[in-house]
């Protein structure tokens, strides 16, 4: 690959759904799978801590 | 009936993975509807034509996955509901234990295991691409982001801060890319070649990509845009940028932009960014009504077919008036027992109805049964078409886009799951105007496995509906999708002319063919020996 579409080697980071990380590993990329989960505000974590306490 | 649901508070899955057990759930025939989604907003407004937004529901945050389920009793929806837990945990085990490659949980951990990492896809909820898409263009690295409804000003800023770090965003809303044969979200598994694509149409990326590689040329890369590029608040600046990486990349000789329409002010840039570029371009934007001046270094195409094949003349150095005849060779030795079909017709079966699960193939197939033909209704928004009063009901000739909002509300796209189509070919076969039944097949990476295993059972079923009223009815059919795909391209194929459909190379012939049925033509005429 060319050194402007986008590097050298394709490395993938994928973020989200699962299924395009399986689709990266069977074409043999180089890739890892982030399993993303959406940050939680602390209010959010307060009533979660007030729900287990 | 009985509705119940639901909360799993704090609990985040994907949406694919959510929406195939919802599919899967529904074939159970005393669940009347089931959700199985993200409390967000956009999914809990997609219900409320439905008895599932329960006050439960409602009050669920975006971060909270809820069940909510119709059923005829208690018994069932509870059950229903169980079981959807279960498949849930089954799809976390799936992950956690038979996943082919590295999993982690935070950014951090994937630059510890990847830490060249120069690409990342993003297919998260558009209200969180935004903030993880910055912080990955600060590690310097370039982005495709498959989510969808993310604010115009959020893409604004992300290619921006693209530009300025000299990085590449395709998307929002990025269905299909090819980096250096790598197929990355809906792609197909093509050939390297000579040939480089951009462009803001995902389906439309995938036949050009496809049918390139079927007449035996390749791509150098696909590089997709994100339906909102061509708008006028982005003004094209991924279009732009991937026309620039392309005129720079050795291995691309050909460049081939595939678009629906962009904005007046958007398509006056990228006209002017193309007419800079020194390698030839073929410029395709689907259904534009507008002009655009004849230039030294670009060849406007017509359809998908037209831009494959100038485009193919253009890098393989051959006459295209010898590639089309060559072409059209092809396609009529698969129309050779056409005149049977027509002449299986009843006198009432005058209309083309496709039921199509691309938006591209279905403004491209509305837009050349126009040229022909009067009365052409689509739901799909094409220029110079009729706009359907009801998508649920076809009317005179009809070109359904089943993966338009009306359709996929808290549903998978029928590229995702095909049989969601069956319902509209039944009810297409039950009318006895309906000459012809038009339909795509998408193949590839992240579609379903066996898109003509699921149709034709759709297909046989509808052909059934109308002899038992005394009517023939052919099914005409392309797949879009190459022999190394996962679904394998024969094999699917196959499987259509088993269950009695014409099956042809592209949409385009596919809907010429479609027109000569219902128009009760010479295929001769239409698909000529000298070409087109």
């Amino acid at each position: 690959m060319s050194q402007q579409i986008p590097g050298s080697e394709l490395k993938v980071i994928n973020i989200g759904i699962v299924d395009f990380a399986e689709s990266l590993f069977a074409q043999n990329t180089e890739a890892v799978h982030y399993e993303w989960k959406p940050v939680q505000t602390d209010k959010e974590v307060k009533n979660m801590l007030d729900d287990l306490l | 009936m009985v509705v119940k649901s639901i909360i799993k508070p704090n609990t985040f899955y994907d949406s694919v993975q959510l929406m195939r057990i919802a599919n899967q759930l529904e074939k159970d025939s005393d669940i009347v509807d089931i959700a199985v989604l993200m409390g967000t907003n956009q999914n809990k407004s997609s219900l409320k034509q439905s008895n599932l937004l329960t006050p439960e529901v409602e009050k669920a945050s975006p971060n909270d996955l809820f069940i909510a389920v119709e059923a005829k009793d208690e018994e069932t929806a509870a059950r229903a509901i169980n079981e959807a837990e279960e498949m849930i945990t089954g799809a976390e085990d799936k992950m956690s234990y038979s996943s082919k490659g590295p999993i982690v949980y935070s950014l951090d951990g994937a630059l510890e295991h990847l830490p060249e990492a120069n690409l990342a896809v993003l297919s998260i909820p558009g209200n969180y691409v935004k903030e993880e898409a910055l912080q990955l263009l600060d590690k310097e690295i370039n982005l495709l982001i498959f989510s969808d409804n993310v604010p115009l000003d959020d893409e604004l800023t992300i290619k921006r801060k693209a530009a300025e770090k000299n990085l590449l965003v395709m998307g929002p809303d990025c269905g299909t890319a090819i980096i250096d044969g790598t197929a990355l979200a809906f792609a197909n598994k093509v050939r390297k070649g000579n040939i480089g694509l951009v462009g803001a149409s995902g389906t439309g990326i995938q036949e050009v990509s496809s049918l390139i590689h079927n007449l035996g040329e390749g791509i150098s890369h696909a590089i997709g845009t994100g339906s909102n590029d061509i708008k006028k608040e982005i003004m094209g600046i991924t279009t732009i940028e991937g026309l620039k990486r392309l005129n720079e990349d050795p291995e691309t000789d050909v460049i081939t932009v595939v678009s629906k329409p962009p904005a007046l002010e958007a398509a006056e840039k990228i006209m002017n960014a193309i007419k800079k570029i020194n390698k030839p371009v073929v410029v395709l934007f689907l259904g534009a009504h507008q002009e655009i001046d004849r230039g030294e270094n670009y060849y406007i195409a017509e359809t998908l077919e037209d831009a494959v094949l100038k485009s193919i003349a253009l890098a393989s150095d051959s006459n295209l008036k010898s590639l089309k005849k060559a072409y059209n060779k092809e396609i009529r030795s698969d129309l050779q027992g056409i005149n049977n079909e027509i002449d299986n017709l009843q006198q009432q079966q005058r209309y083309v109805r496709g039921v199509y699960s691309g938006g591209t193939y279905t403004s491209e197939a509305a837009m050349l049964l126009n040229e022909k033909m009067s009365k052409v209704y689509s739901n799909a928004g094409t220029e110079g078409c009729l706009k359907l009063p009801d998508p649920m009901v076809s009317k005179a000739h009809s070109c359904v886009d089943m993966g338009e909002d009306e359709f996929t509300a808290g549903k998978p796209h029928p590229m995702l799951e095909p049989a969601m189509r069956h319902e509209r070919i039944l009810q297409e076969a039950e009318d006895p105007s309906t000459a012809v039944l038009l339909i795509d097949v998408v193949l590839g990476y992240g579609v379903h496995p066996d898109p003509a295993g699921e149709l034709t059972e759709s297909i046989t079923q509808a052909r059934k509906i109308a002899e038992e009223k005394g009517r023939y009815l052919p099914v005409v059919a392309f797949v879009c999708g190459v022999e190394d795909d996962p679904q394998v391209k024969s094999e699917q194929e196959k499987k259509l002319k088993e269950a009695g459909c014409i099956v042809l190379p592209s949409n385009a012939a596919a809907v010429r063919t479609a027109a000569i049925i219902a128009d009760r033509q010479n295929y001769e005429n239409v698909f000529k020996e000298g070409g087109f």
